[in-house]
């Protein structure tokens, strides 16, 4: 259903300076949350981007048919705090969060948020990994021993989806996997570009 | 009369007493040799002078005879009847005749070899009595001569016949097809024959299955039933039942919707909208459906928002092994009240048939599956999960077809997850037994405007399309049928978008809103535009009047259907929606004809999929102009119109090989011979390091060549480029084009696309099908045009990469 169509069509209709405006100017990525300002943490590379984890901000994730002030007042955020939806996240700012690429666990968990170098957009840290194995790597026992839930593989493409079993920093459980020789890559999984109906 | 008859002979016969033989057609006959010529002379004149003792004389020469007195000879001749016998061994005499004409000399009769015995070897009928035992089955040779003449007769030495039996004895053949039986004789050795040709083929009723001479039975009438075919063969029968596989949809199934489902049968209904489409624009499946075809065998899913699997017009084709990745369950169907995409797309593709509720899918005898991966918080792991790469929970490596009417609205280059990528690739490569799984997903609906912060205004100005079907990554692969989307009319959807990487189009349909609701022009002067009350797609819905497109309580809705008030009342439950809409609808109306074309002929493989669709399609909007606007140095064509390749494929970036053909596609599925080989790349062929200024606002552009080897001249499947640009480009601005060795040009990003602003380095990765089978070799020239004033770049380096056979 072509409701969000219908919805930028009005946007518009109503507005057309200043859809002017935004096609003429040099208009930067996707999103308009300033990120300059916020505490930085640690880099890393995740399907050919770079991003940065980003402290004051968080992300929840909505429960089926939670509205974006419901997912908020379950992590005690303000509504006012919201900054942008991800897919099934809210991003919203927490003057307290850290910048660490740890999520949390539970009804009120939230996930460390990332800035994107070079575009500035913000991604979602999923809280898994994606490994690439070595041909013949056993994904149980890699993820015995890193201390990981195997949430699945697909032995065909040699890939394997790790969760930490407990509250780790994932930029730093990827590069210790990266270090193990069964694993030809690892990576931070990020949700950046949101595949929507069409 | 009788010297007439030996004279004739003499004639017949060459000076060595021999028949001469017959003179070939065709060839001058030679003269006589001197000495020929002087025998022949005196033979004359001895004949001359025999003829004028009885008051005749001769033709020519020094003593011509009354022209009256002519001698034409009449030949001996020896017939045999009949001239081909089957006899069994141990059975009846055969009697054999032979006609001597012209003479009346006594007929000899020899048998070769002795197999078998004659009554008498000399007179005019003899009867030949078959051995009482044979070692094997034999042919032998009857032959009758008289007066230098003979004739001969086969006769076919068969073991004792012990039975016969047809093959097959029972059978589905479908209306428009046939099916060729075979009858075999068993002989009491144990030994088979044959006898399809010499036995007697009759039919129960001819007015439903007739059946020809040679055992081909085919359905008489446009409707089902069967009927027994009987096979005789000396004595012996066996018969066949067949049956008529029934024909399916519209005009044969009760589904109370059908009739507005102008996508499958398109009459000029409204669907319930306030305009009215064009009668024929449709995906030309009459045929296929009156065969029978329904996609029988083939599991589709969806990766989608969900699916309502209990909703009364798709549980019975909903198949074990859907997934609902929110709480890990079976059952994907959605806790949303406001519409589930996917419970919609799935009526597309396979809403059940002839239940007397509802309409009917594309392919309403597939099986479905769901992943909703849209709906979830999503990730490579679901992704991967959801395209095939899963045994279990859920369950996706057994599914033939996937349909993904999702993308990714972006306003900036992306790539797409390698995880990902690699899945399509080990879809096609290992899954249905190494055929291939058949990836379809959507082109887009950003033609005017897309979701994705940005303004539309050059392109809606210059009328081209604003998102191109090359921003979504995984358009560009060459794994996925991407679909554009039609109006019932037969032209281009509003909002869809367009780019080289469209394979084919189907309907999508436009708003299906009514006029009366809107308040009069409301919609189409504030929301939609002037296609606000063309049709959109009829399709199948959450359940219950309090949730999904339809509610009775949506006053927002400007569909009457959707307000579950449509005075025919075919959706008072509200099951339903008439608003269905996008390339969303397009892509699961291509993914229902694909399983159509994988139920006529399973062994296809996925790029055997793809060549049929591309060689069947139908072009529709033919006349479409190209689009021009004025540049610095010229005219600058900012689309192309139709193109026709050198391969002789046609193409428009607006609605790739054209409209879904769906009888033409089975058509040659039922047939196809194409062999494709094993699909291979170029591997990525780079420039060298280039700093070319593109031009300001400038038709002239910049232009660079690469050179693609000789060998192997890959038969082109599809054409990826990266074109990196340096400085501070404003992407939007660039146009880029393509032209192949064969001179056939294509346009993979049009100017004043939707892009935004970047700086460079950056690399645009675009894709063209445009040069489909057309040879890979030679020299391929990029152009890169800025088509907007202000924010220059360069062409810093550009690569190709070709994917072909």
């Amino acid at each position: 259903m072509n409701v969000i169509t219908i919805a930028v069509s009005l946007l518009l209709l109503l507005a057309p300076a200043l859809a002017e405006a935004q096609q003429s100017s040099p208009a930067s990525g996707e999103q308009a949350t300033p990120t300059s300002s916020l505490p930085k943490g640690p880099a890393f590379r995740s399907r050919g981007e770079r991003y940065q984890v980003l402290g004051a901000v968080r992300a929840v994730s909505r429960k089926p048919d939670e509205s974006d002030a419901g997912a908020l007042a379950r992590v005690s955020a303000a509504r006012g705090a919201r900054l942008e939806g991800k897919g099934g996240y809210v991003i919203y700012r927490d003057a307290a969060a850290s910048p660490t690429a740890t999520n949390e666990a539970g009804d009120g968990a939230t996930q460390a948020v990332a800035v994107n170098a070079g575009t500035g957009a913000l991604a979602v840290l999923t809280g898994n990994l994606n490994v690439r194995l070595a041909p013949g790597a056993d994904p149980a026992a890699v993820a015995r021993d890193h201390n990981l839930v195997l949430v699945s593989a697909a032995p065909r493409i040699l890939a394997a989806f790790f969760r930490p079993a407990s509250a780790q920093d994932l930029v730093q459980v990827a590069a210790g996997l990266s270090r193990d020789a069964r694993v030809t890559s690892a990576e931070v999984d990020v949700i950046e570009h949101v595949a929507e109906p069409q | 009369m009788r010297h007439r008859l030996i004279f004739f002979r003499a004639f017949a016969l060459n000076t060595r007493g021999r028949r001469r033989p017959p003179h070939p057609p065709g060839k001058a006959r030679r003269g006589p040799t001197p000495a020929k010529a002087a025998w022949r002379a005196i033979f004359r004149q001895v004949l001359c002078a025999a003829l004028a003792f009885q008051g005749a004389g001769c033709v020519g020469g020094n003593s011509s005879p009354p022209a009256s007195l002519v001698v034409s000879p009449t030949p001996a001749s020896l017939t045999i009847n009949p001239v081909i016998a089957a006899v069994m061994v141990g059975g009846a005499t055969t009697t054999f005749t032979a006609t001597l004409e012209n003479t009346s000399e006594t007929i000899q009769w020899a048998l070769t070899p002795a197999v078998g015995t004659l009554s008498d070897t000399s007179g005019a009928s003899i009867t030949y009595t078959p051995p009482a035992t044979a070692a094997s089955q034999t042919s032998v040779i009857l032959t009758a001569s008289a007066a230098g003449v003979s004739a001969s007769a086969r006769i076919d030495v068969t073991r004792r016949l012990a039975s016969v039996t047809v093959t097959p004895d029972a059978a589905s053949v479908r209306i428009g097809e046939s099916v060729q039986l075979e009858a075999l004789a068993t002989h009491d050795d144990s030994s088979t024959s044959d006898v399809t040709l010499l036995a007697t083929w009759t039919s129960s009723d001819p007015t439903v299955i007739s059946v020809s001479p040679s055992g081909n039975a085919t359905p008489a009438g446009l409707t089902g039933g069967s009927a027994t075919i009987t096979v005789a063969f000396s004595g012996w029968s066996a018969t066949s039942t067949l049956s008529i596989v029934p024909p399916i949809g519209p005009g044969v199934d009760d589904d109370p919707l059908l009739p507005q489902q102008w996508h499958i049968q398109n009459t000029g209904q409204s669907g319930y909208a306030q305009n009215s489409g064009a009668s024929g624009e449709d995906i030309s499946a009459a045929a296929t459906y009156l065969a029978g075809y329904g996609g029988s065998g083939v599991k589709v899913a969806i990766v989608d928002t969900g699916l309502e699997i209990a909703h009364e017009d798709l549980a019975a084709n909903v198949a074990p092994g859907s997934w609902n990745f929110l709480d890990r369950s079976s059952d994907p169907t959605s806790t949303t009240t406001t519409g589930d995409h996917g419970t919609s797309v799935a009526g597309l593709i396979a809403a059940v048939r002839n239940n007397g509720v509802g309409g009917m899918g594309v392919a309403p005898l597939a099986t479905l599956n769901c992943y909703n991966y849209i709906s979830s918080n999503q990730s490579s792991e679901k992704l991967v999960m959801s395209l095939g790469g899963s045994p279990a929970n859920p369950r996706s490596d057994d599914v033939w077809v996937f349909n993904q009417s999702y993308g990714i609205n972006t306003r900036t280059p992306i790539a797409g997850d390698p995880l990902a990528e690699a899945q399509y690739l080990d879809g096609v490569t290992n899954l249905r037994n190494g055929l291939g799984a058949v990836y379809v997903k959507a082109g887009g609906n950003g033609f005017s405007s897309f979701s994705a912060s940005g303004g539309c205004t050059g392109a809606n100005a210059l009328g081209t399309s604003c998102q191109n079907a090359n921003m979504d990554p995984y358009n560009r692969l060459p794994y996925n049928i991407v679909v554009g989307a039609l109006d019932a009319k037969g032209k281009k959807s509003s909002y869809s978008s367009a780019g080289s990487a469209i394979w084919v189009s189907a309907p999508g349909g436009e708003f299906g809103l009514n006029a009366p609701l809107c308040g009069g022009s409301l919609c189409a002067a504030n929301y939609y535009g002037p296609v606000a009350y063309d049709p959109a797609i009829v399709t199948t819905d959450q359940s219950a009047c309090d949730k999904g497109y339809s509610r009775t309580s949506d006053t927002y809705s400007y569909s009457l259907f959707n307000r579950g008030a449509e005075p025919d009342g075919f959706n008072a439950s509200c099951n339903y929606t008439n608003s269905f809409n996008g390339t969303s609808s397009a892509a699961p109306i291509a993914t229902g004809a694909i399983a159509l074309v994988l139920e006529a002929n399973p062994s296809l493989s996925w790029r055997d999929v793809k060549h049929i669709l591309a060689s069947t399609a139908h072009q529709v909007d033919a006349t479409i102009p190209a689009v021009t606007t004025s540049l610095t140095n010229g005219t600058y064509v900012a689309e192309l119109p139709w193109t026709t390749n050198s391969a002789g494929y046609r193409f428009h970036n607006w609605y790739g090989f054209g409209r879904v053909d769906v009888d033409s596609a089975v058509a040659m599925a039922k047939t196809y011979s194409a062999n494709l080989g094993t699909l291979a790349n170029t591997g990525w062929i780079a420039s060298d390091p280039l700093s070319l200024a593109i031009p300001d606002k400038d038709a002239a552009g910049v232009t660079a060549k690469l050179a693609v080897p000789a060998s192997p001249n890959l038969a082109i499947e599809a054409v990826q480029i990266g074109v990196t640009l340096g400085g501070s480009p404003r992407l939007g601005d660039y146009g880029v084009e393509l032209t192949s060795p064969s001179g056939t040009k294509s346009i993979l990003l049009n100017i004043k696309n939707g892009y935004g602003s970047v700086t460079g380095p950056v690399t645009l990765y675009l894709t063209s099908n445009a040069f489909y089978g057309e040879g890979a070799a030679g020299d391929w020239t990029v152009k890169v045009v800025d088509g907007w004033a202000g924010f220059t770049g360069t062409l810093t380096s550009w690569k190709i990469q070709i994917y072909g056979h």
